[in-house]
């Protein structure tokens, strides 16, 4: 039976197309999707000057007998379709490229055939030619995919080489079948339930870590690293499938999900792969697009062999293909993953095993060996013609890149090797990155096929992520050789300074000495432990030198620690005696050690004692100071420092710090430095000891002005400081009071550790600073162990480690990582602490020898999670212990801090994961707290409320993170909580008040006539209700092709239209209303369409006459959304707002000139009567005014309802009052239909300038709810003025009495008595009906009580006629 | 700054017309807002004052007023010497149709910040919509009075 041939359309797409068609729409420009086949030509033998003359000849008999060939796609009245056009000229594109190299040509062949394509206009395909030198060419040709698959493409190449004479006749291609085919895709019900199963629960993304950060959408720029397996490997490959009943496809897909999960961490993933599509034989001869992309959901545990994977991926693709009914875009519609705009829907990671037999005899031209040359190798095939021959050698171009995150594609095979191409997404990864990563793919799988029985996670990647200090030998033997060495060289050179002393270098050593003394009168013995209790003043560095030339190890007390604390410390570390003053008696009892005081200052001889005794030894394992820092058991551990250690960073410190701070040969002095860190803080070590060691001078800094930023501003001034050392919340402090470098001086060298430095910080701290250096280090490896300067707008990294040092970056089984992969730091080296005092345990967990790296000694484990990235620089992504999962989604805490902390109102943040109380089912939820910026700091910032800034924050981190990270809830701290280090004190986080949170926070309604509509759409194409204004369209159901219906109607609706993308980055009603009156002018009709059948006038009953409701006082018609949904849907409902609410100058200000210019829109829409018409309140009184005037005029009415209205007579006059009184009711009234009390009392008002009052309204109706986050002080002097206006047009409104028949809803459980009739009776006579609804008179539009009101309005307006006559003439 | 202009007929000549509308004393008979007028210098002429009380937006305002303009048949004009405000109007008297008056009524006011938050553009609408419903008083008073 022969088959007509196709209509020229339209046809709709396949399920596989449409797909292609939504990523079209969203990215136009993307060239990530257009398949190419290339190929050089040698003509040197041609007699032709180009042998292609005839090519176009050639391509026009090709398109006529192929009317895919002249396709071309649009979105059509029932959505995207393809049309076949009766004829389309081919597209042929020459140039010349002369001798241009090899290299810049496939550049050049690539960039042009990523141009994109206009899909409405055909041919979707095109061919390139390049004329080179010699009679060399170049050919490529291009197609959409959503035109054709691979296997067309050989289908096309197969019967092109026939007709050239290269292959026998090849059998007839269906060029029609495909249209067929389209339109009866099978539905997916039968398949759906496997694939709910499987993708349960899915995550949403991978955790690959990225060199760049992710941008606002998915960008389609990539670039590819070929790579070619070992023919041994890929014999084993072979092999291993042959022995489990798989394919090479299988294996190498589960390899690729190990390799995967090696460099992410990932257990679960889903990888996207291509099928063929074509599962019957008759499908095999059409041309079109049949690719069916299949999810493989693939779960691995490091424990897991890979013969395991490869088992559990087998199945997944078995299954996978026995339900192959669906379309990736119909899954996406169909399950409905939770998404992100940023994101590729279901996954952004593929594998592609593209082996076609049709493409069999094209082999050799889709191999992806990007570096052959196809000028010296041997011509694969030629076409003689006329002419002369043409020789035809492969050129492989890069082609469809950018189509995901990372896509490996393989398939081919040359000289028994399996080749492959790695494609990535360029915006997110570094070239180096990748090369590295594929190294440890080509190491990996050779791994895998070798021993595949062995855990995954037993083996090892090629690469190592460690970076190594520089070697070095402290030349002083210890610390106080040092000292001594400073002192013999310069000894009247200034060393310490506080508000009341400045001493020399001798004096230190001689106050030094005085507490040697004292502390052998006190008994203390070398070894000894002595704790170290002082104010912030000179003694503090002295004491610290004059324990260790006692020999003894310091245990600092900060007296401000609490006393609980400082117990527990004098208790565990053993003291024998503490060096303490006076002050701090009352933390003494009779339990404690000896406290040894120290002489005044002034007493003790500034000259060195003749005979200092024997200097002492201080050998490298003798312990210089133990230091206690956080435990997780709660009480505070301490860490034990070497002398050996210390010295290591002391000198690694000279080498790394600018020579300008270290004093000279010479006895030049060196900076000077302003002490400012609690002792008790192992960061001190270096601002109180080392300057002396490096010729400058330490000035101790008084503890109340370590805690005032004005004061410590001062203070850098007027001592003239050279260097401060703090943590992120002391440099905040001092910013926050103001401070800056003196008019153009910069002088100061700030360092900043304890806490990661955020970028904002750094960015405020630069310009007043000469310069700025990032410091990491834990107290366990001695300070410091790294620093880096940081330089503007460059990112913050860590740096590189200090002399001695090396840092390690290890996965979680203590292997190294390849370059760009996330793991934990471990460092090692010199500067390593001797243990935690009393913890054995926690020493050996923490200080480990690792057997993977059995030279690199004892390390530390960090805790801290850290990548080496391309460019060789540590980042640091937070706490181990601070990254959490929520909702599938990994979420580092810090990116979230850093993202708020960029707001201008905001000094800092911090985000913790919290559990509400009463939902331990609920998704935990994240939880932001913010100090907002003071006043005076950022006039920038302007002191909204808290409501105010919480919205404000809201859609700062939703503009630049994804939806996963945007925190549900925030809380305003004064300040945020501090360890004794001045670190975050994260476990002191407050709660957030969950109680009055409300269970749906996002569940806000529409604010606004536009918002309303807008919600009407989604929830109707969503298929729910019940929706907020912040809620996201696609995280409720919607997908690509609903979004496509979306902005249809609100083509129809609001005759707007807006890009794909557009609606992908705004897709929640708030903010899609936002981006919408940006893009004004939006026609501002007062026209709001309430239900579907309004919205959709095709579906509407066609006999049905429209209800006409009239908008209250205020303007808008929100009151009436209720009502709209409980009257039936497909009878048309339409609203009438002020439309003085849209544009300024429009209220009127009579009810004779309101009702006029509402008729008019009336009667546009609906010529003749009869009219039914209703009101709320004021709303009653217009429908009345209009009913008049269609009277009047001589036309019918249905019906009018006036919905516990008051009647414009006499008695119901409105009183006045003044502009506070009027702006209180004015308040009042825009929150009434929303069923919201907004309460802003005369009082409150009367005295503050107009402006003021406006913005006072603003923020408590922004606060409310009652007008949207983005409502400007404009928009509210716009419903000012309508609700004035319409106030003026009741006073002024007294109509005579007209026979009218009308129903009045009285809301009976209202407490004012206006008469029983509310006055109709003397307006409507004896053609006035009533009927009595529960509610008050503002409760009766909402529910519960709406029900009631709209059984009556359907009943006026659907039900049998009135009783009284329906026409009514004018006499 | 408020300007409000409007042409309205009266079913009289413009001489009546003239001698009612330039008469200060019959404001409060057909100005609803208007609740006293006293002339102080009768016979009302070129340069005579009155003082005239007004109810309007739910404001009490006074005002002094000398007559500006007082040309029988064809023109009559006053403003404000004193009050809450500044105003000034104007009449233009003419013959219209079969003898029936044409009048072109020409108002402005300068009310500062008097009426507070009621915007500029709601005044002049509120004024010329007041004025607008005063004439249909008017005109029935007048074709009463000539009944």
């Amino acid at each position: 039976m022969t088959l007509p041939p196709p209509s020229q359309g339209p046809h709709p797409l396949s399920p596989a197309q449409e797909g292609l068609w939504f990523v079209h729409q969203l990215s136009p420009e993307c060239g990530a999707y257009h398949l190419v086949f290339s190929m050089a030509l040698d003509a040197s033998r041609h007699r032709a000057e180009n042998p292609f003359d005839a090519l176009p000849q050639h391509l026009r008999r090709l398109m006529d007998r192929h009317p895919l060939l002249r396709t071309r796609m649009a979105l059509g009245p029932q959505g995207p379709a393809q049309w076949i056009a009766s004829h389309a000229e081919p597209v042929l594109r020459t140039v010349e490229v002369g001798d241009m190299p090899l290299a810049q040509l496939r550049d050049r062949i690539r960039q042009d055939t990523r141009q994109p394509f206009d899909l409405t206009s055909p041919p979707l395909w095109r061919v390139h030619l390049y004329r080179r030198s010699a009679g060399r060419w170049a050919m490529a040709v291009a197609a959409h995919h959503l035109l054709l698959d691979f296997w067309s493409l050989g289908l096309l190449l197969r019967e092109a080489a026939a007709d050239c004479g290269l292959t026998p006749p090849a059998p007839p291609l269906d060029g029609e079948g495909f249209f067929r085919l389209a339109g009866t895709a099978p539905a997916m019900t039968a398949s759906l339930p496997h694939w709910r199963h499987t993708l349960d629960g899915a995550p949403v993304t991978h955790g690959l870590p990225l060199d760049f950060a992710r941008p606002d959408r998915p960008s389609h720029e990539g670039a590819s690293l070929p790579f070619r397996l070992q023919p041994g490997t890929s014999a084993g490959v072979r092999e291993l499938a042959r022995a489990h009943q798989a394919t090479p496809f299988m294996v190498m897909l589960a390899a690729y999900v190990v390799w995967l999960h090696r460099l992410s961490g990932d257990a679960d993933m889903v990888v996207a792969t291509p099928m063929a599509g074509r599962p019957r034989r008759e499908h095999r001869l059409m041309l079109g697009q049949f690719v069916q992309t299949l999810p493989v959901r693939a779960r691995v545990t490091p424990r897991q062999s890979f013969t395991e994977v490869l088992q559990s991926v087998r199945h997944q693709v078995i299954e996978g293909m026995r339900h192959p009914a669906v379309s990736f875009a119909q899954l996406v519609s169909e399950i409905a993953p939770q998404r992100d705009t940023r994101l590729d829907p279901l996954t952004q990671l593929g594998f592609s095993w593209e082996h076609l037999p049709v493409l069999d005899a094209f082999a050799e031209f889709f191999l992806p060996r990007h570096d052959l040359d196809p000028d010296h190798t041997e011509a694969v095939a030629a076409i003689e013609t006329s002419g002369g021959s043409l020789a035809l050698h492969p050129l492989a171009v890069p082609q469809q890149e950018g189509q995901l995150d990372l896509l490996m594609e393989m398939g081919g095979e040359h000289q028994g090797a399996w080749l492959g191409v790695l494609k990535y997404r360029t915006a997110l990864f570094d070239p180096h990155t990748m090369a590295q990563w594929l190294d440890a793919w080509t190491h990996l799988v050779d791994q895998l096929v070798r021993n595949p029985w062995r855990p995954v996670g037993d083996h090892a990647l090629s690469a190592t992520a460690v970076m190594r200090g520089k070697g070095m030998v402290p030349r002083p033997p210890n610390v106080l050789a040092w000292l001594r060495e400073r002192v013999d060289e310069a000894p009247d050179a200034p060393a310490i300074e506080d508000t009341h002393h400045t001493w020399c270098r001798r004096d230190l050593l001689a106050r030094a000495h005085h507490v040697r003394q004292r502390l052998q009168a006190a008994g203390v013995q070398p070894g000894d432990h002595v704790g170290l209790m002082l104010d912030r003043h000179a003694d503090l560095p002295a004491a610290i030198w004059g324990i260790w030339l006692s020999q003894a190890t310091y245990v600092p007390l900060d007296p401000t620690f609490p006393a609980d604390r400082l117990h527990h410390m004098i208790a565990d570390a053993g003291l024998r005696a503490c060096v303490s003053e006076s002050a701090y008696d009352a933390l003494w009892d009779a339990s404690s050690p000896p406290r040894v005081c120290l002489a005044p200052a002034d007493e003790v001889p500034a000259a060195l004692p003749g005979n200092l005794g024997a200097w002492p030894e201080l050998p490298p394992t003798h312990i210089a100071y133990i230091l206690y820092t956080s435990g997780s058991t709660g009480q505070p551990k301490g860490v034990r420092v070497s002398h050996g250690a210390l010295l290591n960073f002391f000198a690694g410190m000279c080498e790394r710090l600018p020579a300008s701070l270290q004093g000279g040969p010479a006895g030049r002095t060196g900076g000077r430095w302003l002490a400012v860190t609690t002792p008790a803080f192992d960061i001190s070590v270096l601002e109180l000891l080392w300057p002396v060691l490096a010729g400058g001078t330490v000035v101790v800094c008084d503890t109340p002005t370590t805690r005032d930023g004005q004061a410590l501003a001062q203070r850098l001034k007027g001592s003239r400081i050279d260097v401060m050392q703090a943590t992120p919340a002391s440099w905040r402090l001092l910013l926050g009071a103001g401070w800056q470098a003196p008019g153009t001086e910069r002088s100061l060298t700030a360092l900043c550790g304890g806490e990661p430095l955020p970028a904002t910080l750094a960015e405020e701290l630069l310009p007043h600073c000469a310069s700025l250096w990032n410091l990491y280090g834990p107290t366990e490896t001695t300070v410091w162990s790294s620093l880096a300067q940081v330089h503007a707008s460059q990112p913050i990294h860590l740096g590189t480690p200090l002399a001695n040092t090396q840092l390690h970056v290890l996965d979680d089984r203590q292997r190294p990582v390849p370059l760009g992969v996330m793991g934990e730091l471990w460092i090692g080296g010199a500067g390593l602490a001797v243990d935690y005092w009393h913890q054995p345990e926690l020493t050996a967990e923490r200080f480990r020898a690792l057997p993977h790296l059995p030279a690199a000694g004892r390390l530390y484990r960090t805790g801290d999670r850290v990548r080496l990235n391309a460019r060789g620089h540590l980042e640091h992504h937070g706490r181990l212990d601070t990254q959490v999962k929520l909702r599938g989604f990994r979420i580092e805490l810090g990116e979230i801090e850093n993202c708020l902390r960029r707001h201008p109102a905001v000094a800092d943040a911090a985000v913790a994961l919290r559990q509400p109380p009463a939902s331990a089912t609920a998704d935990p939820r994240l939880v932001a707290y913010v100090v907002r910026q003071p006043d005076a700091r950022d006039s920038a910032s302007p002191r909204a409320g808290d409501e105010t800034l919480r919205d404000e924050l809201r859609r700062h981190v939703q503009a630049h993170l994804p939806r996963h990270m945007v925190p549900s809830d925030l809380v305003h701290l004064a300040e945020l909580p501090q360890t004794p280090n001045r670190k975050t004190d994260r476990q002191a986080l407050p709660d957030p008040d969950w109680r009055n949170r409300p269970a749906h926070a996002d569940a806000m309604p529409p604010r606004d006539a536009l918002e309303m509509q807008l919600m009407s759409v989604f929830e109707r194409h969503l298929g729910t209700r019940g929706l907020g204004v912040n809620d996201d369209f696609f995280q409720h159901g919607g997908h690509s092709l609903l979004a496509m219906q979306v902005l249809q109607d609100l083509q129809r609706l609001l005759q707007v239209t807006l890009p794909v993308a557009e609606f992908m980055r705004h897709p929640s009603v708030g903010a899609l209303a936002t981006r919408l009156r940006d893009q004004a002018p939006l026609q501002a009709s007062p026209l709001v369409a309430m239900n579907r059948a309004a919205q959709e006038p095709a579906r509407a009953n066609p006999v049905a006459h429209p209800l006409w409701l009239f908008h209250p006082i205020g303007g808008s018609v929100f009151c009436y959304r209720a009502l709209a949904s409980h009257l039936p849907a497909e009878q048309p409902v339409f609203a009438l707002q002020s439309p003085g609410l849209e544009q300024e100058g429009l209220a009127e200000v009579s009810v004779e000139a309101i009702a006029a210019g509402l008729l008019d829109v009336v009667r546009a829409h609906q010529a003749r009567g009869p009219y039914h018409l209703g009101g709320w309140c004021f709303g009653g009184v217009l429908a009345f005014e209009v009913s008049r005037q269609l009277h009047q005029a001589g036309e019918t009415l249905g019906s009018l309802t006036m919905i516990d209205t008051r009647a414009p007579v006499m008695a119901n006059l409105p009183g006045d009052g003044d502009d506070a009184t009027l702006m209180s009711w004015f308040a009042r009234d825009l929150a009434v239909p929303y069923g919201k009390v907004l309460d802003m009392p005369p009082g409150m008002l009367r005295g503050l300038p107009a402006d003021d009052m406006f913005d006072a309204v603003l923020r408590a109706a922004r606060d409310l709810g009652v007008l949207a986050e983005s409502a400007q002080p404009a928009l509210l002097r716009r419903y000012f003025e309508v609700y004035l206006a319409n106030g003026i047009a009741l006073q002024t409104y007294l109509p005579q009495p007209c026979p009218l028949p009308g129903l009045l809803v009285l809301a009976q459980d209202e407490p004012a008595d206006h008469g029983p009739l509310l006055g109709w009776e003397q307006l409507l006579g004896e053609h006035l009906r009533t009927v009595r609804v529960s509610g008050d008179h503002n409760s009766v539009v909402q529910e519960p009580h709406v029900g009631q009101v709209a059984a009556h309005v359907a009943a006026q307006w659907l039900g049998p006629a009135l009783s009284t006559p329906m026409r009514q003439h004018h006499d | 700054m408020i300007e409000v202009e409007h042409r309205f007929t009266l079913p009289t000549p413009p001489e009546k017309a003239f001698e009612f509308l330039a008469q200060p004393e019959n404001d409060p008979l057909w100005q609803a807002s208007c609740r006293s007028a006293v002339l102080q210098d009768a016979p009302c002429g070129l340069g005579s004052r009155y003082d005239i009380v007004f109810d309007f937006l739910g404001r009490h305002m006074r005002f002094s007023c000398e007559v500006t303009a007082f040309d029988p048949a064809r023109a009559y004009g006053f403003k404000v010497r004193e009050g809450s405000f500044h105003y000034a109007a104007h009449y233009d008297f003419d013959t219209f149709g079969d003898g029936q008056a044409l009048v072109h009524w020409r108002f402005s006011a300068e009310p500062g910040a008097f009426f507070g938050l009621v915007p500029v553009a709601i005044l002049r609408k509120v004024v010329l919509s007041q004025y607008e419903r005063d004439v249909a008083t008017l005109k029935a008073l007048v074709a009463r009075q000539a009944g």
